[in-house]
């Protein structure tokens, strides 16, 4: 199959996955609202290693033609599904409520009025949805292991096939450039959506209560998520995880081992997720310190950090691969060579590999009125002590929650980051997921499951007790508003 | 209203995880206390079982060794082609291949220095290089990998059924690694017109293609299909893990397929005399000997104590004998990429 062919059928597939799910993410968000517990089990199968996902299904399912295309959908679809839940929960709300879009219908009378009625849903219910219709597309778009694994077509594998074969890299670049050109459309589109809120948002239909049916449907949804992206490649795992803890038990090497790869994949994602993060932000902090400027200066800055963006955006968008090789070509130059075996390398490929996401976070995680960031403040600075307690803890949940959540998906994406971890990190330095990949190789160890567990469970681990340690923070804190007194 | 942006935990976490890393390379590649620089080997041999090897030869001579390892997901990709991108500033003193012709192919563009030491002298004169560019060591075999429970592992069942049922076989993609070997080796014996034609036709009656051998293994264990093309190495991980599961070797024009691991010093090196030693080591008789009674089973080249072998590795060894020669290959091999890259990825 063609480049343009495998483009192709990557993007009808990310279409057809978006009509057959994309009903169901008003439907989740509106039952996940405000209930964490149901949060993080909508978003388990996301955040689930698509290594270990790719693996259990390959047997029965890689390369066997339409089967495999098929799998790798379902698969992709109850995945990625979440992403999509997350953006509708984050985007912000629809100008237009079902109650005026409703009003409207039931006063059609000429053909003006039917536009009308069009105008109003695009600016209503079809605006709402684009931002979270757009990440779907995107990260469908771009998925490379599982569809490599299951030998379904992809873009993604068709450069790496095109790579192991000698191709160089200019012509891998030249190649990656149209999918890349899709994808900063798509990112366009959500970054714009989500970064000019409608005038007055309005939530008002969105609190309503789930219609009936819809915990039904959820909990079906979420069943056949957790079976077939978590439960089915974990089963094969646990079976020989008692027997592999006990047999690593008495090999304190191995275990220091396993610290050690699992500290340089963990410290090294930490960092990068940190200096993305850092990068977007000072982005539209510069942005809008824009505002002050007169129209026509602001109108050429504005222009010029948006070239930065598209600078800062576009490596991430090549796909890991051809951003390792050219991060690697990078530091192969004479005046960066001696740099080449330190960390640096690999933090500049995690970082922009990661920045494309940082961005479309930090936009999300801004969407809480300044209002209301303004008022959390005032009444964390109260004289009264409870005021302060809950002052507090309004300003987590608006302002840090969001923000610590954005960089611990970006630190678990960049963990999970295989071919930058292979390609670009020192010798010596290895991250626990590339010695995963070794050893999956040979087949379902006990001692593997042992140290998949480890290697996998460890960073959500440490991250959620993170969580709970700066959620408590806030509400302990009261001598910190008196001494703002 | 602009709020101010503060230095939060986030950024703290952040200046924590730096430490960490610097301190974790610094531990690995700083300065060693005994004032001894490490010897840094590409290996793309499976780390479950080089690694021990490896730690032994430090033991023995207490010369740290830093092992940057291949992955299934980069294999071929990752090593060769990383030494190819590193000609300007190489960082690989040792490069242990797990196959041969990506080896010639480094010598042949004048990546590798050459080194006739112990190890050289004792490996069989068709498993090195006439000059000590490389010197093979420790094979494998490609081999029919047969489900007992659907078909006997005999050479007219095999014959029969990858005529008649070629879509319960399965075989790795040929772009990589040893099928390629395995693709060059055909084409060479059968020349490029038959190999076409043959291809085309197995993949239209539905031979099934997969990633990569191990999964070959995994597909024909299960059960998902009834035989296919594999290696010793992943046979044996399916028979020790009591898979219904047996071996014959794959034959063309009578030979078989031994694919040698080598080892090989590479230009730029900066610690020759520490990597001549590791290249002695490994071509050794002990190592050869490891390596057959590790999980791998490889077969040694060198002569070993036949009777520390164990028996499945003396039958290997008696079917090793009657392998193929593949220094001669790489233009084949050159040509077979060329036409596969033209076949999977145009």
């Amino acid at each position: 199959m063609t480049l343009p062919a495998s483009l192709f059928w990557s993007l009808v597939r990310a279409m057809a996955l978006l009509i057959l799910f994309g009903p169901l993410v008003p439907m989740l968000a509106a039952w996940v609202r405000g209930r964490p517990v149901r949060w993080a089990l909508l978003a388990a199968p996301f955040a689930f290693p698509e290594l270990l996902v790719g693996y259990a299904y390959a047997p029965w399912v890689a390369g066997r033609g339409w089967i495999a295309e098929l799998a790798c959908a379902l698969l992709l679809g109850f995945r990625t599904l979440p992403v999509a839940v997350v953006a509708w929960a984050l985007s912000p709300p629809s100008d237009v409520t079902r109650s005026a879009l409703h009003c409207r219908r039931l006063a059609l009378r000429t053909w003006f009025d039917r536009w009308d009625y069009v105008r109003l849903w695009m600016a209503g219910p079809l605006r709402r949805a684009l931002p979270s219709a757009g990440l779907f597309l995107l990260v469908t778009f771009q998925e490379f292991e599982l569809a490599a694994l299951l030998q379904a077509t992809s873009w993604t594998d068709w450069l790496f096939v095109a790579q192991v074969q000698g191709m160089t890299l200019a012509e891998s670049l030249s190649a990656a450039m149209s999918p890349a050109a899709i994808e900063f459309v798509g990112i366009a589109v959500v970054l714009g959506l989500v970064g000019t809120p409608p005038s007055h948002g309005l939530l008002i239909d969105e609190e309503r209560p789930a219609e009936p049916g819809v915990s039904t449907i959820a909990i079906v949804f979420l069943a056949t998520a957790w079976v077939l992206g978590i439960a089915a490649p974990m089963a094969q795992l646990i079976a020989g995880l008692p027997a592999g803890l006990w047999q690593m038990a008495g090999q304190p090497l191995r275990w220091w081992g396993l610290f050690r790869e699992l500290m340089a994949g963990l410290s090294a994602s930490v960092c990068a997720a940190v200096i993305a993060w850092g990068l977007s932000g000072w982005y539209f902090a510069l942005m809008n310190s824009f505002t002050a400027r007169p129209p026509a200066t602001r109108r050429g800055l504005r222009r010029g950090t948006a070239s930065a963006l598209v600078l800062l955006c576009t490596p991430g968008l090549l796909g890991s691969l051809i951003l390792a090789l050219c991060v690697l070509a990078v530091f192969q130059h004479d005046a960066l060579a001696p740099w080449y075996d330190t960390p640096l390398p690999w933090l500049v490929g995690l970082t922009l590999f990661l920045a494309p996401r940082a961005v479309l976070l930090q936009v999300w995680t801004s969407a809480s009125p300044q209002s209301s960031l303004h008022l959390a403040e005032l009444l964390q600075r109260s004289l009264d002590r409870a005021q302060r307690h809950a002052g507090a803890q309004l300003l987590w949940e608006l302002h840090g929650e969001p923000r610590f959540l954005a960089v611990a998906m970006l630190t678990y994406w960049g963990y999970l980051e295989l071919t930058l971890a292979d390609l670009l990190a020192p010798t010596g330095v290895t991250s626990g997921v590339v010695r995963l990949y070794n050893f999956m190789h040979f087949g379902r160890t006990s001692a593997l499951s042992a140290e998949a567990a480890v290697l996998l469970l460890v960073p959500l681990l440490g991250m959620w007790c993170l969580w709970m340690l700066l959620r408590w923070r806030p509400m302990r804190t009261p001598s910190s508003g008196a001494s703002a007194r | 209203m602009q709020r101010s942006v503060k230095p939060g935990p986030v950024v703290i976490v952040g200046a924590v995880a730096a430490l960490v890393l610097t301190t974790l390379w610094w531990l690995t590649a700083g300065p060693q206390p005994s004032g001894r620089s490490t010897l840094v080997v590409y290996c793309a041999h499976d780390a479950v079982y080089s690694e021990e090897i490896l730690q032994q030869f430090q033991q023995r001579t207490g010369i740290r060794v830093e092992t940057r390892f291949d992955t299934e997901a980069t294999k071929s990709l990752g090593l060769v082609e990383l030494i190819k991108q590193e000609r300007g500033h190489p960082r690989c003193d040792v490069f242990w291949n797990n196959e041969l012709l990506g080896t010639v192919d480094l010598k042949e563009q004048g990546l590798l220095e050459p080194y006739r030491g112990l190890g050289w002298t004792r490996i069989p004169e068709r498993f090195r290089d006439p000059d000590g560019y490389w010197v093979g060591f420790g094979a494998r075999l490609r081999v029919w990998i047969v489900n007992k429970n659907a078909l006997s592992a005999d050479d007219e069942s095999l014959q029969t059924a990858m005529e008649l049922e070629t879509s319960r076989g399965a075989v790795a993609m040929p772009l990589f690694g040893t099928t390629l070997t395995h693709y060059t080796v055909l084409q060479h014996a059968w020349g490029e017109e038959r190999l076409r034609r043959w291809h085309e036709e197995v993949r239209r009656r539905g031979l099934r293609e997969v990633k990569g051998n191990a999964m070959v293994k995994d597909v024909v264990a299960t059960g998902q299909a009834d035989f296919g093309w594999t290696d010793t190495d992943d046979a044996f991980v399916a028979l020790d893990d009591g898979a219904p599961v047996d071996m014959l070797p794959i034959r063309v024009e009578g030979k078989t397929i031994a694919i040698p691991n080598t080892v090989a010093i590479v230009r730029g090196c900066r610690h020759r005399g520490e990597a001549e030693q590791l290249v002695d080591f490994l071509a050794s008789a002990d190592t050869e000997l490891k390596l057959a009674k590790s999980r791998a089973r490889q077969i040694p080249l060198g002569p070993v104590e036949e009777s520390q072998l164990p028996a499945e590795v003396q039958r290997l060894k008696g079917w090793a004998d009657d392998g193929r020669d593949l220094r001669d290959l790489l233009t084949v091999r050159q040509a077979v990429i060329a036409w596969l890259t033209a076949e999977y990825a145009p």
